[in-house]
């Protein structure tokens, strides 16, 4: 058997790699012997007819946010259902952005979110843009970039992905993201799995979990690890901090 | 005419040229001091040139398209001043008309062609106004620094809205297309387009990698049928091209391989026919464009003793992708390199780099993320260094490869660190 990544709206939410997240996840799944295939849905197609293994989605300007927003409110009742019944997803920025109740614009505009979980987002605090996004989370330390501008209104009792260490995150507290159930919305912008293999490794293994099958580390993931940790000390260079908390 | 606040003006920042030199200071600084004086100097400056100025503007292609319109005039017997690549702010303007000034104030040249940054090109207009104008392209570029491509479409609506005179724009990326069809009620402006053919286009693995414009996909707010094309690339192979001119067709000798470098080619053309009017002549132009040696850089050769070394500069996803997808086979020893200027490369991870079969060093204060995409795509890397010159060492003592050719892919900084480490110092002279 074969699992399936869908990464949503591929074209708009794809402005900074993102994409990468996906093929990240095939990779790794592949070198644990299990067979991953990366499908793509774009704006105004008909979604998989049988749930998706994992869900990924990617960053986008504001301009692509608005092009889909039609489209994801008609898709989401799939979504939801998928995200109830434990399909992981990992949403980045703009996608991260789009998962909850809504959206508010700069222009005061606003666009419906996906409904995944219960969170709003409004636009336009001042931009930040940092080379070294340092969060700690349950799972470990993650480390990426950040480049955002906006505050993400948790609701009561919606955990976040972690604490931040250094940057913006949610601009609420010292939140940076959402985790709940098997929901992840981040900042770490970009292809955030890359970087921070501990958190490819719990997406991988929930989805191959929920498959029955059994997902482990090999030498592969060993080398390639090596990189990613030699990547995220070059992301906290200057910063004093370490890649470990 | 002699105008004695220019001339002091100009005296006053070439003294502070050579104080700045002796100090081992920037280039930019004598315009800094010029502008402080006499805020308006880069509008005293070119004023005195009888033809004007010249834009050239756009995420790539800026400065091997400011070389060839350059050439394309200078064919034409123009005595043309440009701008040295990366010079492209104002005060960098500034520094580069008055080191080409006399010291009565006056730029000894019948026009410039000036390659201009997208954030300071509606700055530079005010000061500038400059006669005529083109816009290559929009790809998604430095997002750390515009955050999002619509960003960068605005600064070039606020260009289009400080000049008049000929708007040379592209028919076939989006947002170009776009900010034409916004102007066209414009009457002080004569907009002409140039573009490529279907068959050009569908011979490039990935286009011409442009930037999409959701804000006009999303409003319905549907794109017109193509313009007519004044200069079109017809066909493109390796660094040979065909390009329709007006009327007539005419083969040209492209400074280094691909579309983009042909699609550059028919910019410079169309602006040169739309500046020179009744002037123009189609064998001037195509003598011009044959004429253009490599920007340093984009695809230059440089020679060395154990096989010569080719520079292909990126910037960002669309620089490397079309440098790599028009590469005649897989290249050999392969030393890619990125700078802490590179910030965010997280794009790496949209590139397609089938091309590459084995990577002799990656480099740079970012070489992890490099050697991180590769490990992921399982192609070999020899060495991963962030010292650009050990780097260099490793690459250059393998054996000779059998193409005779290396293959470097550098962003701007690690280039001119590359240049310094292999003894090449005067580093403003331009192409080797």
């Amino acid at each position: 058997m074969s699992l399936t990544i869908l990464e949503l709206f591929a074209q708009h939410l794809n402005v900074n790699g993102d994409t990468g997240n996906g093929f990240v996840l095939r990779t790794r799944l592949g070198w644990a012997g299990i067979d991953a295939e990366v499908v793509t849905y774009d704006l105004g197609e008909e979604l998989p007819s049988d749930a998706p293994d994992l869900v990924t989605l990617g960053h986008g300007p504001v301009s692509a946010q608005r092009a889909i927003a039609t489209d994801l409110a008609r898709i989401a009742p799939t979504l939801r259902a998928w995200a109830a019944d434990g399909v992981p997803f990992l949403a980045v920025n703009g996608g991260y952005q789009m998962l909850g109740s809504e959206l508010r614009l700069e222009d005061g505009g606003v666009l419906p979110g996906a409904g995944l979980v219960d969170l709003r987002v409004e636009l336009g605090a001042k931009r930040h843009v940092g080379k070294s996004y340092v969060v700690d989370s349950p799972l470990g330390r993650l480390v990426g970039v950040e480049n955002q501008g906006a505050t993400v209104h948790l609701g009561a009792g919606v955990p976040p992905l972690g604490t931040i260490v250094l940057g913006s995150g949610n601009r609420i507290g010292r939140a940076e993201g959402v985790h709940q159930g098997n929901v992840i919305g981040t900042y770490l912008h970009g292809p955030v799995l890359a970087v921070n293999p501990l958190l490819a490794d719990h997406l991988a293994g929930l989805a191959a979990e929920r498959a029955g099958l059994h997902y482990s580390r090999t030498a592969e993931h060993e080398r390639v690890d090596l990189l990613a940790l030699e990547t995220r000390r070059t992301l906290l260079q200057g910063t004093g901090l370490g890649p470990d908390a | 005419m002699s105008d004695p606040r220019t001339a002091l003006t100009v005296a006053v920042a070439k003294l502070a040229r050579i104080a700045s030199r002796l100090r081992g200071g920037g280039s930019a600084f004598p315009g800094f001091v010029a502008r402080r004086i006499t805020p308006d100097i880069n509008r005293r400056l070119a004023g005195s040139l009888p033809y004007g100025v010249l834009f050239v503007m756009g995420s790539n292609g800026k400065s091997t398209t400011t070389n060839m319109l350059t050439s394309v005039l200078r064919a034409h017997g123009l005595r043309v001043f440009t701008n040295n690549s990366g010079a492209n702010m104002p005060q960098g303007i500034a520094s580069s008309l008055i080191g080409a000034a006399s010291l009565g104030g006056r730029v000894d040249a019948d026009i410039a062609v000036l390659e201009v940054d997208e954030g300071y090109g509606a700055v530079l207009a005010r000061e500038l106004q400059p006669k005529g104008s083109l816009i290559l392209n929009l790809v998604v570029d430095q997002i750390y620094r515009f955050h999002e491509p619509d960003r960068v479409a605005d600064m070039f609506r606020a260009i289009i809205a400080e000049v008049g005179g000929p708007l040379v724009l592209n028919a076939d990326d989006a947002f170009v297309r776009g900010f034409g069809e916004e102007a066209a009620g414009r009457d002080d402006l004569s907009i002409s387009w140039f573009g490529a053919s279907e068959v050009a286009y569908a011979a490039a693995p990935h286009g011409l990698v442009a930037a999409r414009d959701f804000a006009a996909e999303g409003s319905g707010r549907a794109l017109g049928s193509r313009p007519e094309v004044g200069v079109e690339v017809l066909a493109q192979r390796g660094a040979e091209a065909t390009l329709r001119i007006g009327a007539d067709e005419a083969s040209v000798r492209l400074p280094s391989r691909g579309l983009h470098y042909a699609v550059d080619a028919a910019a410079a053309i169309e602006l040169a026919r739309a500046a020179l009017g009744d002037g123009f002549r189609a064998d001037a132009a195509k003598r011009g464009i044959d004429e253009v040696a490599p920007v340093y850089g984009r695809g230059e050769v440089i020679p060395h003793a154990n096989g010569d070394i080719e520079i292909l500069m990126n910037k960002n996803l669309a620089s490397l992708q079309l440098n790599m997808d028009f590469l005649e086979a897989a290249p050999e020893s392969v030393l890619i390199a990125y700078d802490e200027s590179s910030y965010d490369p997280s794009w790496l991870y949209s590139a397609d780099f089938s091309k590459l079969e084995r990577v002799e060093a990656v480099a740079g204060p970012k070489a992890s993320f490099m050697a991180l995409r590769l490990g992921y795509l399982g192609i070999p890397v020899g060495l991963v260094e962030p010292d650009i010159g050990k780097a260099l060492d490793h690459v250059l003592a393998t054996p000779r490869p059998t193409s005779g050719t290396r293959t470097f892919f550098l962003d701007h900084d690690q280039m001119m660190a590359a240049r310094r480490h292999l003894g090449y110092r005067d580093l403003e002279a331009g192409s080797a």
